[in-house]
């Protein structure tokens, strides 16, 4: 019964994506910036791609790498405490637009090889974190926190991942990975993070 | 380090409890008052004070200290009421460099109210405070100077460590019996900081001036959006003790608290009803994030909105007949109201891009809503909307991102979060956006709740 809502909540956020970004947002960072509607066809895009080589926009933050050398490490993983894991994590922050929970192109690739790290290692369970800038207010953010968690988590499961393995939560405004108050700061405190639960 | 953290936010929820917050009013002693004997009046006499065309003047001479250990708590009480009085800015309060014209008698059967009247005066409130068996005793009187007679007169009595406490006890009476206002003088303010680490946030009150400010919870948690019960004997506020953000209640002055609404999704931005009934939420249980009301305990739940889209930021209207709150339906965050079936939606912000935290001024007189409003791609800024007028009026403008802006009981005030300063800190100002103050400035403080102003058993 739950899983039933869970798909019909699976689908109904999917439309909703879809209107947001029929909506028309001005607001995310320039850089993220292609084009109003045309990038509405990309964004239904059903069948991911397989996990391919980084392949980095501008608007993806980070630009080390770590999550092949992982996966060719299991060491890494169980030699490691999950604290260590986590300081050090192989996987990466999912991007997101201001005020938006809709996926970018560029999230693609990183929950793709966040699917293909978990396949790797099976028992891993993860607590996906949905996290927001600090210019929308305390409340709004808390849902839109959740909103993006969610559309980590629901992406991540249609990729196959079962839902057990993965829990999702909000902290809103309240943990920005960057204190700044740049376009920069902004950009990378807007995000879904990973953290491993189990292993 | 971070994952440490967080690690100690869920063990820290196992770990956590209430801080045993005492009952100041009660441990630390009554206040006990007694009317003094007063002349007879006619009527409301604080009408008559007023004279056309200027504000009614109000003097304040420092208290008259009766014995000399009476000196420090004297000085308190005047600088105190003064504060309390400039803040209500209900009255123009002649500055005190004047007062030495009139004299300074310590009978008042010799005050000479023509001089009184000759700086300008319009209301003269004279006290004496003196220690007696360790208590500090304090006579205040109001005068109406151009009818030259006591209107009001009170002998406060209470622990010589009350002297704050005695000194918003007197400013609430004057504004009462000189100009029929309510004061907030004796209110309380719940928020949020993260000042004893930033990867947790305790829930704080302080005294409406800023003083006094202490932890209410201390779970090393995250702890927001506090919510107080009308009565101002409890709160509710979200915390993740769990790891699960759930909705709790804690009553502050008995030291304890219990779970309201835990389980499936998260639960935030909870609100008390003014009938002390209710408590509506926002809930992420049925997918995404819906308005729930329930029960004060967290009964008999039921949901109020039904829509694809991010509804949260629940704000009762005075009457408890409508709840305010915030809907990106339209693509972008605006403020609604609906009725508490959810029926008879309307939309209520049109302008700004992004309008959130919506608080429904609690006045008798006016009938306004405030909320944080983002004009253009700025930061946000504090605004009112007049359901009379149908106008939107900005209190706030382009310092820093001012935001959670909610009512004093009298509805005559403010208080609101501005990082202006650099970090976000709680500020207070009078409903026009004018004697804006700074009243944190330890860590990062949010979401203000102004609390009620306390029964008169208290």
């Amino acid at each position: 019964m739950r899983w039933t809502s869970r798909i019909l909540w699976l689908s109904l956020s999917s439309l909703m994506s879809l209107s947001l970004a029929c909506g028309g947002k001005d607001e995310r960072a320039p850089a993220t910036t292609s084009g109003g509607p045309a990038n509405l066809p990309r964004a239904t895009t059903t069948a991911p791609p397989r996990p391919t080589p980084v392949d980095e926009g501008p608007d993806t933050m980070g630009s080390e790498d770590d999550s092949l050398r992982s996966v060719s490490d299991p060491d890494n993983i169980f030699g490691r405490t999950l604290d260590e894991i986590n300081a050090d994590s192989p996987l990466r922050d999912v991007p997101f637009d201001f005020d938006s929970a809709v996926l970018l192109d560029s999230a693609r690739p990183i929950l793709d090889q966040t699917a293909e790290w978990l396949r790797t290692y099976s028992t891993v369970t993860l607590l996906v974190e949905g996290h927001c800038d600090e210019r929308g207010t305390v409340e709004y953010n808390l849902a839109l926190g959740e909103r993006r968690a969610t559309a980590a988590f629901n992406y991540l499961v249609s990729l196959g991942i079962p839902a057990s393995r993965l829990k999702t939560i909000s902290y809103g405004k309240e943990f920005p990975l960057d204190p700044g108050h740049t376009e920069q700061a902004w950009a990378r405190n807007r995000r879904a993070h990973f953290e491993v639960t189990s292993k | 380090m971070r994952h440490l953290m967080r690690a100690l936010i869920v063990m820290g929820g196992v770990l956590g409890a209430l801080v045993l917050l005492q009952n100041r009013i009660h441990s630390a002693g009554r206040i006990q008052e007694e009317n003094l004997q007063q002349q007879p009046t006619q009527g409301d006499w604080y009408v008559n004070v007023a004279r056309p065309g200027r504000p009614v003047t109000m003097a304040i001479p420092d208290f008259e200290i009766g014995t000399a250990d009476a000196a420090e708590a004297g000085k308190t009480l005047s600088e105190v009421v003064w504060n309390d009085m400039e803040f209500a800015s209900i009255y123009r309060l002649l500055p005190k460099r004047l007062y030495s014209i009139a004299g300074n008698p310590a009978d008042a059967k010799k005050i000479d109210f023509y001089q009184w009247e000759s700086i300008g005066a319009d209301i003269l409130i004279r006290a004496v405070s003196e220690v007696q068996r360790d208590r500090l005793v304090t006579e205040v009187r109001i005068y109406a100077v151009l009818a030259q007679e006591m209107v009001f007169g009170k002998r406060y009595d209470g622990p010589l460590t009350a002297a704050r406490r005695m000194a918003h006890r007197i400013a609430d009476d004057i504004l009462l019996q000189a100009g029929n206002y309510r004061g907030i003088n004796q209110t309380k303010l719940a928020f949020a900081s993260d000042r004893r680490g930033e990867q947790s946030k305790e829930i704080y009150l302080m005294d409406y001036d800023g003083f006094d400010q202490k932890p209410l919870t201390a779970n090393k948690s995250l702890n927001l959006t506090p919510t107080w019960s009308p009565d101002g004997r409890a709160l509710a506020y979200i915390s993740y003790r769990t790891g699960q953000p759930s909705l709790y209640r804690a009553f502050i002055y008995e030291g304890r608290g219990d779970t309201i609404v835990s389980g499936a999704g998260m639960t935030f931005s909870p609100s008390w009803s003014p009938d002390g009934k209710l408590i509506a939420f926002s809930s992420t249980r049925d997918g995404n994030s819906e308005i729930y009301v329930a029960n004060a305990d967290g009964t008999d739940m039921r949901r109020l909105t039904h829509h694809a889209s991010i509804d949260t930021s629940p704000a009762w209207s005075p009457t408890g007949r409508e709840i305010a709150f915030t809907s990106d339906r339209t693509g972008a965050p605006q403020i609604y109201a609906m009725d508490t079936e959810g029926l008879n939606l309307r939309r209520i912000s049109f302008e700004g891009s992004y309008n959130d935290s919506p608080s429904w001024s609690p006045s008798r007189e006016y009938s306004e809503l405030t909320y944080a409003s983002r004009i253009e791609r700025g930061p946000f800024d504090i605004v009112v909307y007049d359901f009379q007028t149908k106008q939107t009026r900005q209190l706030t403008t382009g310092r820093g991102s001012n935001e959670s802006s909610d009512w004093s009981p009298n509805g005559l005030h403010l208080v609101f979060t501005s990082t202006r300063s650099g970090t976000s800190q709680i500020f207070s100002m009078n409903r026009d956006g004018s004697n804006q103050r700074q009243l944190t400035r330890e860590g990062n403080n949010t979401t203000p709740q102004w609390g009620p102003v306390p029964g008169q058993d208290s």
